[in-house]
């Protein structure tokens, strides 16, 4: 079982005061009357689901309810951190990895 | 019945000062609806080794015989239903980890209609050319008509241990504990870990299976600093109780760390009062489940000892050499008259010396290993044992049915350990 370190109570707690809400940075489209079906069925559905370094929503459902984030290993289940909604320094590093993921194919 | 095999008490008592058992406290407790008696400290299984006992079980398919081959958690025979009412049955105990005490009731869990006389037992010897290996019950249940018949009779001959059929009034708790360190296993690693730790102001959990503190120094008669072993671990573990007095450390026995969960949460169950009796007292605790976060976790779980393959090594009177070691100096019990030590390494010579100090005859120490003079090995040859060296025992007889190990088929090996050559048969009783 987890020890997740909460950001907002800022202590470690164990995992059974959490729930996951699955994939974390996951952008609903601004409007999505625009949307073509592939995209709006992509951000529905669609999810990375890697082997290695993955970003998830959580929520600490039975201590504060607030949602966050967490960066872990799906491989070693080794937790890099954990970050409020506003933290934005995880965002930049997402949109960085894609770009490379794009110019590289699936090397990286 | 006596117990046959008890070191007698006034022989050598010095020898066995490491001992952890109190003759002065005989112990009654009854196995397969038998009285025995055992004395305070005894399992299960060394107070039926004490009392001459072979069979504790049967094989799940063929019902074979089948006796103690280990003195702990590893045991794969002596299984049995524990349990005075119905309320409090408990099946699947192993009798090398159940102390016994007063009045207590135990059954084989395999082997209707009885351990000694078996019908699947008949019944695999009589047709064991037609039983395929993997051969399964099931091939009974054509024709589907007849099924409903026999079931209960296949039921009744295979299984092992059944559950209550009234609800258990025992209370059963859990508890989240943390700790800095949690160090599971004491036996003079895991009792130094703890020392270390505690006296450096950690708060720590010490865990052990076992019903004492000491592990694998429990089963040895060697000396530290010149003095047995028990005084070690005595004064160890006195000074770790003021330690715990001071509530910074928790010591845990009779508790099996069961699980090594994600970030070093692990689960513990302890088992509170089920060797003192068959039912706790009002509001007492009888089992009690541990849900530790531990920031460290010190593994001291020793090593268990791999069974020798050869023919016939599941019969009664078969052990490991470990065990036998450990019910000679621990329980001053040696199960059987004469030995063969088969080896492949210096720790089978040991069991052959205690053996040896115990008064009964070592018949010989098999060694796969060529010929050489470990320190061990010059030991047992000074106390007159014989060694034979690049050989293997390759399978063990029986006389009777049901009867125990009565001798031992040694073959000696090539240079590859390939091929053997020339049979040499040996008597002995237990191997
Ligand atoms: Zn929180």
């Amino acid at each position: 079982m987890f020890l997740i370190h909460c950001p907002i109570c800022n202590e470690p707690r164990s995992e059974d005061e959490f729930h996951c809400a699955g994939e974390g940075h996951i952008q609903r489209p601004l409007d999505p009357m625009a949307t073509s079906d592939k995209e709006w069925g992509d951000y529905l559905f669609f999810r990375s689901n890697p082997r290695g370094t993955y970003r998830e929503l959580w929520q600490h459902t039975i201590g504060c309810r607030k949602y966050f984030y967490i960066k872990r290993n799906t491989e070693t289940y080794q937790i890099y951190k954990t970050y409020k909604l506003d933290d934005k320094s995880e965002r930049v590093a997402l949109d960085k990895e894609h770009s490379n993921k794009n110019k590289f194919g699936d090397l990286l | 019945m006596k117990q046959i095999n008890r070191v007698r008490q006034n022989r050598s008592s010095k020898d066995f000062a490491c001992s952890r058992i109190d003759f002065s406290q005989p112990i009654h407790f009854s196995f397969n609806g038998k009285e025995y008696t055992g004395v305070l400290g005894d399992t299960i299984a060394s107070a039926l080794l004490a009392n001459g006992i072979d069979v504790v079980g049967r094989s799940f398919k063929y019902g074979r015989p089948r006796g103690i081959v280990t003195a702990g958690s590893d045991e794969p025979n002596a299984i049995l239903q524990l349990g005075n009412c119905e309320a409090t049955q408990v099946p699947n105990v192993r009798a090398t980890q159940q102390l016994i005490f007063e009045g207590l009731e135990c059954h084989s869990t395999s082997g209707w209609p009885s351990t000694r006389f078996h019908l699947m037992g008949i019944f695999g010897a009589l047709f064991a050319r037609f039983l395929p290996p993997g051969f399964y019950y099931k091939t009974f249940m054509a024709p589907a008509k007849w099924w409903k018949y026999y079931e209960k009779w296949i039921r009744k001959g295979a299984g092992l241990g059944r559950s209550p059929n009234r609800a258990d009034e025992d209370i059963y708790e859990v508890i989240n504990q943390h700790a800095d360190v949690l160090i599971v296993g004491a036996g003079a690693a895991g009792l130094s870990a703890a020392l270390g730790a505690s006296r450096m102001g950690a708060r720590v959990i010490l865990a052990d299976e076992q019903n004492e503190f000491g592990g694998s120094l429990l089963s040895s008669n060697i000396k530290i600093n010149d003095r047995c072993t028990r005084d070690w671990i005595d004064a160890v573990v006195a000074e770790l109780i003021n330690y715990e007095s001071q509530g910074q450390l928790l010591l845990l026995k009779h508790a099996t760390v069961n699980g090594y969960h994600d970030h070093n949460f692990l689960t513990i169950h302890e088992r509170c009062t089920d060797h003192l009796k068959d039912k706790a007292a009002q509001n007492e605790v009888r089992q009690r489940y541990h849900r530790v976060r531990a920031k460290q976790v010190i593994l001291a779980t020793g090593a268990l000892e791999r069974p020798l393959v050869f023919a016939n090594n599941d019969l009664p009177g078969c052990m490991l050499a470990s065990a036998i070691s450990t019910y000679i100096n621990r329980y001053q019990v040696i199960p059987g008259n004469t030995l063969v030590v088969m080896t492949a390494n210096d720790s089978g010579y040991i069991a052959a010396i205690d053996w040896h100090n115990a008064g009964r005859r070592v018949a010989a120490v098999v060694d796969t290993r060529k010929s050489h003079a470990s320190e061990l090995s010059k030991q047992v040859k000074a106390l007159g044992i014989t060694i034979i060296y690049q050989s293997a025992v390759i399978e063990a007889r029986r006389k009777r049915l049901n009867s125990r190990v009565c001798s031992a088929v040694i073959m000696s090996m090539d240079s590859t350990g390939d091929a053997v050559k020339g049979v040499k048969k040996l008597f002995c009783v237990t191997l």
